[in-house]
Parts: structure tokens; sequence; C-alpha cells
């Protein structure tokens, strides 16, 4: 019974400190797909074998090794993404965004997403686009994707 | 005979780890000075005029004269006399409300030979503004030099992880 608590144990710790990390979510600019407060898990395994994907929702190493960001992926490396009054635009071609409901009026000039850099952003763009933090990240500060 | 040499042997080894742990070197007194730092930059109450003056110059001496400031975000890159630092110190602190400062998850890389240490740890600050907790929190990076005996902070930067 005690060597089978032991194992439970130790495969616990292995799969929540290195594999699956709980993530406490803290802020509401993923809303109202994720909301403030709530326990998600990312699975760091994702992104292994392929690379991110547009639209998918990523974790991403903000400083040190608690510190993370949830943000969705918008652009991918060499494309040019811009916002026209809330309307996401890829290298010129209008691009649906189904969970950005939330109103928004956002205008963002033409930029290019360097190589091994993705372009992120948070759902929620009904606040002002100074308050929100987006941008191209690094291809080695993604962590993993969002597992639920 | 031979149960007493092994209680021996064991004995020798413990004292070799524990005076290694406890032997000061490079990694600690970098430790120490940025333990320093964040406690003299946290401000718990409202402070008199001298108390900050010698808590800004205090901070102020454990910055290299002059130092390299750089915030990626506003794509700012300057050189600070340690008077400058002070001074901003000065500005910084005359906020009425209490904050703290912590710095985590810090890796230090030391080119000993050069008297040279790259530090990379999380800077979180933490204060009310109007009734709410704020935290900031922000990766930076530092370069240290070995002054005299002393870890001094020769160049500070703000990393910018998101570049808009």
């Amino acid at each position: 019974m005690g060597r089978r608590l032991l194992l439970v144990a130790l495969c616990s710790f292995i799969v929540f400190r290195f594999l699956l990390i709980p993530v406490h979510v803290r802020g509401k600019s993923m809303e109202p797909t994720i909301s403030d407060g709530t326990l998600r898990f990312c699975w760091r395994l994702q992104y292994l074998f392929t690379p991110p994907k547009r639209f998918d929702i990523i974790t991403l190493r903000l400083a040190g090794k608690r510190v993370m960001l949830l943000k969705r992926i918008i652009g991918l490396p060499g494309e040019t993404i811009s916002i026209k009054n809330g309307v996401l635009y890829i290298n010129d071609i209008e691009t649906p965004e189904p969970f950005a409901s939330l109103p928004s009026t956002w205008n963002l000039t033409a930029r290019t997403i360097a190589p091994e850099s993705y372009y992120v952003i948070g759902d929620n763009r009904n606040v002002p686009m100074d308050t929100h933090h987006f941008g191209q990240v690094a291809a080695n500060r993604i962590i993993g994707g969002l597992l639920w | 005979m031979v149960k007493r040499s092994q209680y021996s042997l064991i004995l020798i080894l413990l004292l070799i780890a524990a005076t290694a742990w406890w032997w000061p070197n490079d990694e600690k007194e970098i430790l120490q000075q940025l333990k320093t730092l964040t406690e003299l930059s946290s401000k718990q109450t409202q402070e008199q005029g001298v108390e900050a003056l010698t808590k800004a110059a205090q901070i102020g001496a454990l910055f290299t004269d002059p130092c390299q400031v750089e915030i990626e975000a506003y794509s700012h890159n300057g050189s600070y006399s340690r008077k400058d630092i002070i001074d901003r110190i000065i500005f910084i602190r005359n906020r009425p409300h209490p904050f703290s400062v912590s710095l985590d998850d810090t890796t230090i890389t030391l080119e000993a030979a050069d008297g040279i240490a790259t530090v990379i740890a999380t800077l979180q600050v933490r204060g009310l503004e109007g009734d709410e907790m704020v935290a900031d929190v922000q990766e930076i990076a530092l370069v240290m030099n070995k002054q005299e005996g002393e870890w001094l902070i020769g160049a500070a930067t703000v990393v910018e992880v998101l570049r808009r």
C-alpha cells in the first residue's frame, strides 16, 4: 500500500511538474473564452512534433519559471498582420475570428512577424488597446498549449 | 573498528559538505546584494525626507557609476550616473502608497575570472493604486561587475517579451 502511494505521488509529481502544468488564470484578457480566476492546464508536449497553428491558445513564459501568459496566436512567422476597426487582416486578407465575440474598435497598422515568432493576442478586445498586452513573441517562449 | 572508520568517513564527508554549503562564494554574494536591493527598494510606510534620501543613496551604491539601463519596450537605452539613479529613486519613492519589490527565479551565470556575472530574474512590484492592489511583473537581465570586492549592477535591462 505504501509503495503504491509512493508511486502515485511520484507520477503525480512528474506529470504536474513537467508535463501538465496547472495555470491559475488572473486577468480578463482572454474573456469570454477563459474567465478570470479559473484553473486551466498547459500541456507541455502539445508542440513536440508539430508547430503552433493559427488560433491556438498557448501558454508562454513571461518571466522566470512561474509567470506565464495565456494568449491566442493570430499570426504565423513571416505573415503581415493588421487590425482595422476590430477586424483582423492577414496578408491583407480579412480573417474572421469567431472567438473574439466582444465588440472592438481596435486599429493596428500592418506589421510583419519575424521568423520563429508568433503574433499573440487576447480574445477580450473590448478594452482600450493600450491596456492589453499583445504582440509578437519568440517561439522559444512558448511553453505549451492549453489542454482545457 | 571497521564501523568506527565508516562513521568517521561519513562524518568527514558531512563536514566537507557543510563547509562547501556555508563557504562564501560569488554566487552567494550576488544573491545577498540582490536581497539587499529588494529590501531597500520596498517601502512599507510613508518615509520621512532623511530616511528616503538615505535609502535612495544605499540603493544607488549598489550600482556602478555609470550604469547602463535599457527598457526594451520603450526603445530606451541610456547611461546613468549614480546620482541620476538616486534622483530617480527619490522621485519614485515619493509615492504615498507602500509597495513591495521582489526578485524571484534568479539564475546567475558567472564569468568569475573577468569579475562579470549575468543575472536573469523576475522582478515583481506590488502596490496600491487607489484602493486596488496591483502587481507588475517583468523579466530583467542584470550585468554585475565585481569592483573592489563588491558585486555592483553595471547594466540593467527590462526584457520585452511581447513586441507590438
